[in-house]
């Protein structure tokens, strides 16, 4: 691997990373608040950026590795120099990465009990790392900087979520520039109608931030259950439900074909999987919990799409529902949103194939020699993207199994163990258990945090990203 | 007539055979061997490639039509071409090309005069529509329609214990305006008077109104009911487009490929169609995917000798009834002597519309059948042609001809020794080869 070419773009990113911390200092000085904190931090970013890019100069071409190793690692040092902020707010090191982290990645999971308690431009700056990383560092980065050409297109495949790319023009960067505008387009909206809602506009910024990345982080420790207004949580259910969906189709919703919603095969399948699963879990929810029908279905439908675009926003405690509840709420956990969107998890797409898959297994089994290609909108779906989506699902699985694993190893009870590691793998934030949507991650031992930080990592990175290169041939030259 | 037919294979040299006692024919080929086989007709070879311009500068003069049959599409597609260019009278020449390729043709016969080719003929597709026709009609072997539609022309086989059998021709309760055209035996054709004798294993062709053919086909049994199992070995271009046509239908379709990227190809292409990648002379796929269970077994792979084999196992393991596609024409008769059902061969159709085009005014639509023996033909007469203003009992209409169908006015009729055909009236004849030449005289 070429060291000079992969720290000289991480300079870049870094220098990048600290203008735009920029941001949460005006905040600051806006509502008056401790400018120390941001200051230091586009400071010590900006300077590490500067030397970086200073000291390695290369500009050699890169290849698949180098592009592996600078968004594995571009996602590590966001997450390591935005969290300078936490800590210098007074967060432990390994809080604040935590915080930092679950804020790139989108995963929602806060080591916070007390949010209130913390400075408007901390909170701000906390929903604001999730809106970038929405969307990916990344994939802005290619935006912002034109001299990637080629390269930024391994970037963009290391980064971006789902099986396949999703090339809405023929260049890297104009597909990236499209999406981002998508994204920021749709978030105005979504702040006009959460003010609308009767919501601050810091509020409505906040939390607008966090609902089109999928994100979760809330500036109240009740979440959203905090406005208690059906109104708000109709708009951020409709929001959470089309960050979960592919920004592509959005694309092509909006611009070129307004019928393209109902051809998608994913688009029909998230769907149909939010539909059932908010119906059953209402059912539940009525007969289990004695709720009425029309609490239990806002309920139902807010959570469902919540924890399924692993968004991680509550309206109620659902640690404290029964079984039959959280046990629909687990199921959505494994299978995330759309690929091409916001949200983590397996996506529902690679679950589609998937079942295909195995349906093509059972046929074949009754017509050993028949062909039969698995098709994704008409298109048939090539031999190693299956092989990757497999490869992919067992990967992901072990990585659940070991971290639950450690988990339990550290003293943690089954199911908190279970759910924090499917909640930071598949990016969704809150679990069962100690970590529930009403409770913190501060409880974790400090091993297990480590661990979980390090789930929100691969999981946000889809894996391959991360784990190729603890594979020796990454290594040789 | 000046003909020029490029190509001296199968179907060009059947087409010279054809034509060259009432024609001019100059035959070109490169094969050595092939020029030797038609220089025992009566017709002018060369040997060279037949693309070549200065070949074709020499012996397109006074050229009425150019044949381009070769095995290579492009050879073809450029020899029409070519030809067009540099004839003198580029109105009075037709150029016809026989190409392959699907992706320079896309029905069974088009025309393409912007790049100089009349008429452009795809074996392959002309074969697979043929099949589908069959198809469509279980009990029939051969059918083909006339006048756009208004007349029907089926072939059944009698089978020994049928009710036809033993009878003679006028004791047939046939429905109304139908008529027994020819019979079959063994090699021997008949056009059938009121006391011919049907026997056991004749096949008959019958010519009707559609809404009366419906009854006729009744009387074959087999009436149209469930769903028909069909399966066809070999997905090539014949296999696949075939595919496509049936797959509208309501049949349960297999199709065998022993190729598997084409098998993908098929497979992608339809959805509902059930790929399987194997060889047809698998006997365990066979019986693994239910083949005594089969309606219809078509056999459609390049190769003739595994067609005939895959049939006969077919066939064999209790298959009611297989379709066998032969490219050699000669071996259509000897397939259905050893029981193939239906024979059939890509080759006749560019046959067909070749001859079409060498009758001259009047001709429609033309058929073959059993081969070359026979053909019906469709004319439309005109106030000049000699047929016409007469009774037909007062014509000296050859013996191996019959008038089978008149539509005159929209009106299907059976024309008896009184009729009297006017100009406009749309004549569907039965013809020997033989007398296809008289024939022709009387609609001139």
């Amino acid at each position: 691997m070429n060291h000079g070419v992969v720290l000289n773009v991480l300079g870049a990113l870094l220098r990048f990373l600290g203008a735009i911390m920029v941001v949460p200092l005006l905040v600051a000085l806006y509502y008056g608040d401790s400018l120390y904190p941001f200051l230091a931090a586009v400071i010590i970013t900006g300077l590490t950026g500067i030397l970086l890019s200073y000291k390695y100069k290369s500009t050699d071409e890169w290849k698949a590795r180098e592009g592996f190793a600078i968004v594995a690692f571009g996602w590590l040092a966001a997450a390591i120099f935005g969290s300078i902020p936490f800590m210098l707010d007074g967060f432990s090191p390994i809080n604040a990465i935590f915080e930092s982290m679950s804020g790139f990645t989108t995963t929602g999971a806060t080591i916070l009990l007390d949010i209130e308690s913390h400075s408007k431009s901390i909170l701000f700056w906390r929903s604001m790392t999730q809106w970038i990383g929405g969307m990916g560092i990344i994939m802005l980065f290619i935006v912002i900087l034109p001299k990637l050409g080629v390269a930024g297109r391994q970037l963009f495949r290391a980064e971006a979520p789902g099986p396949t790319e999703d090339k809405i023009k023929p260049r890297i960067r104009e597909t990236a520039k499209i999406l981002w505008i998508v994204y920021l387009f749709i978030s105005i909206i979504e702040v006009a109608a959460l003010i609308l809602a009767k919501m601050s506009l810091y509020d409505a910024v906040t939390h607008t931030f966090t609902t089109m990345a999928c994100g979760g982080f809330s500036s109240y420790a009740n979440s959203v259950a905090a406005f208690n207004s059906p109104f708000i949580e109709t708009i951020i259910t409709f929001f959470m439900f089309i960050a979960g969906a592919n920004f592509a189709l959005h694309y092509r919703t909006l611009y070129t074909d307004k019928q393209s919603f109902l051809k998608d095969d994913e688009f029909k399948f998230y769907s149909l999987i939010i539909a059932v699963a908010t119906l059953v879990l209402t059912f539940s929810l009525w007969s289990d919990m004695g709720e009425t029908i029309v609490t239990a279905f806002r309920y139902a439908i807010f959570q469902v799409v919540s924890i399924m675009t692993t968004t991680g926003f509550a309206t109620v405690d659902f640690n404290q529902w029964t079984d039959s509840g959280k046990i629909i709420l687990l199921a959505v956990m494994f299978v995330g949103g759309c690929a091409g969107s916001t949200s983590g998890g397996i996506k529902v797409v690679r679950l589609f194939l998937l079942l295909k898959y195995a349906q093509r297994a059972l046929f074949r089994s009754i017509h050993p020699k028949a062909v039969k290609p698995i098709k994704l909108n008409s298109k048939t779906v090539p031999d190693d993207v299956m092989q990757a989506i497999v490869s992919f699902v067992v990967i992901y699985f072990m990585i659940f199994a070991v971290s639950t694993g450690l988990l339990s190893l550290l003293g943690m009870d089954l199911i908190s163990s279970l759910t924090s590691s499917i909640a930071t793998l598949g990016n969704i934030g809150p679990g069962f258990g100690v970590v529930g949507p009403m409770a913190s991650f501060d409880v974790v031992p400090f091993i297990g945090k480590l661990v979980l930080i390090a789930n929100m990592w691969i999981g946000r990175l889809e894996v391959f990203t991360v784990i190729v290169m603890l594979t020796p041939e990454f290594w040789r030259r | 007539m000046k003909i020029v037919i490029i190509g001296a294979g199968e179907v060009g040299y059947h087409i010279a055979k054809a034509l060259y006692q009432t024609n001019d024919v100059v035959i070109i080929d490169k094969n050595e061997e092939a020029c030797e086989r038609a220089d025992e007709l009566d017709v002018h070879v060369l040997h060279g490639n037949g693309a070549n311009v200065s070949i074709l500068n020499d012996i397109l003069e006074g050229a009425d039509l150019l044949v381009a049959v070769t095995g290579s599409d492009e050879v073809n597609i450029v020899a029409c071409m070519g030809s067009k260019l540099i004839a003198k009278d580029k109105d009075k020449l037709k150029t016809v090309a026989m190409v392959s390729n699907p992706d320079y043709i896309d029905k069974p016969v088009t025309k393409r005069p912007q790049i100089g080719i009349e008429v452009m003929i795809c074996p392959e597709l002309s074969l697979a529509s043929e099949i589908a026709r069959i198809l469509a009609i279980p009990s029939a072997i051969d059918v083909e329609y006339f006048a756009d539609g208004k007349v029907e022309m089926m072939e059944f086989v009698v089978p020994e214990n049928h009710s036809f059998v033993n009878k003679h021709v006028q004791e047939l309760h046939l429905a109304n305006c139908c008529i027994v055209s020819a019979l079959f035996r063994d090699s021997e054709v008949i056009i059938p008077h009121g006391d011919d004798i049907i026997k056991g294993n004749d096949r008959i062709v019958v010519i009707g109104k559609p809404d009366s053919m419906v009854e006729v086909r009744d009387m074959f049994g087999e009436k149209v009911g469930k769903r028909s199992k069909v399966m066809i070995i070999g997905g090539g271009i014949v296999g696949f487009y075939l595919a496509k046509l049936v797959a509208k239908s309501d049949f349960d379709l297999k199709i065998i490929e022993s190729n598997k990227e084409r098998s993908m190809v098929i497979a992608e292409e339809l959805p509902d169609v059930l790929v399987l990648n194997g060889d047809g002379t698998d006997i365990d796929l066979l019986k693994n995917e239910g083949i005594s269970n089969m309606d219809v077994v078509i056999s459609v792979t390049n190769s003739d000798e595994k067609n005939l084999l895959c049939s006969l196992l077919a066939k064999q393991l209790g298959v009611k009834k297989v379709i066998a596609r032969s490219d050699r024409s000669d071996y259509v008769s000897l397939f259905e002597m050893v029981g193939v059902d239906s024979a059939v061969s890509p080759r006749q159709t560019t046959i067909n519309e070749v001859l079409k085009l060498t009758f001259g005014q009047g001709i429609e639509s033309i058929a073959s059948i059993e081969g070359e023996k026979a053909e019906i033909i469709e004319y439309t007469t005109s106030k000049k042609s000699k047929i016409v203003g007469k009774p037909l009992k007062n014509m000296k209409f050859p013996s191996g001809a019959i008038i089978s169908m008149v539509v005159h006015k929209g009106n299907t009729v059976i024309p008896r020794g009184e009729y009297v055909i006017e100009g406009g009236d749309r004549v569907v004849v039965f013809s020997l080869q033989s007398a296809n030449a008289e024939v022709e005289k009387f609609f001139k």
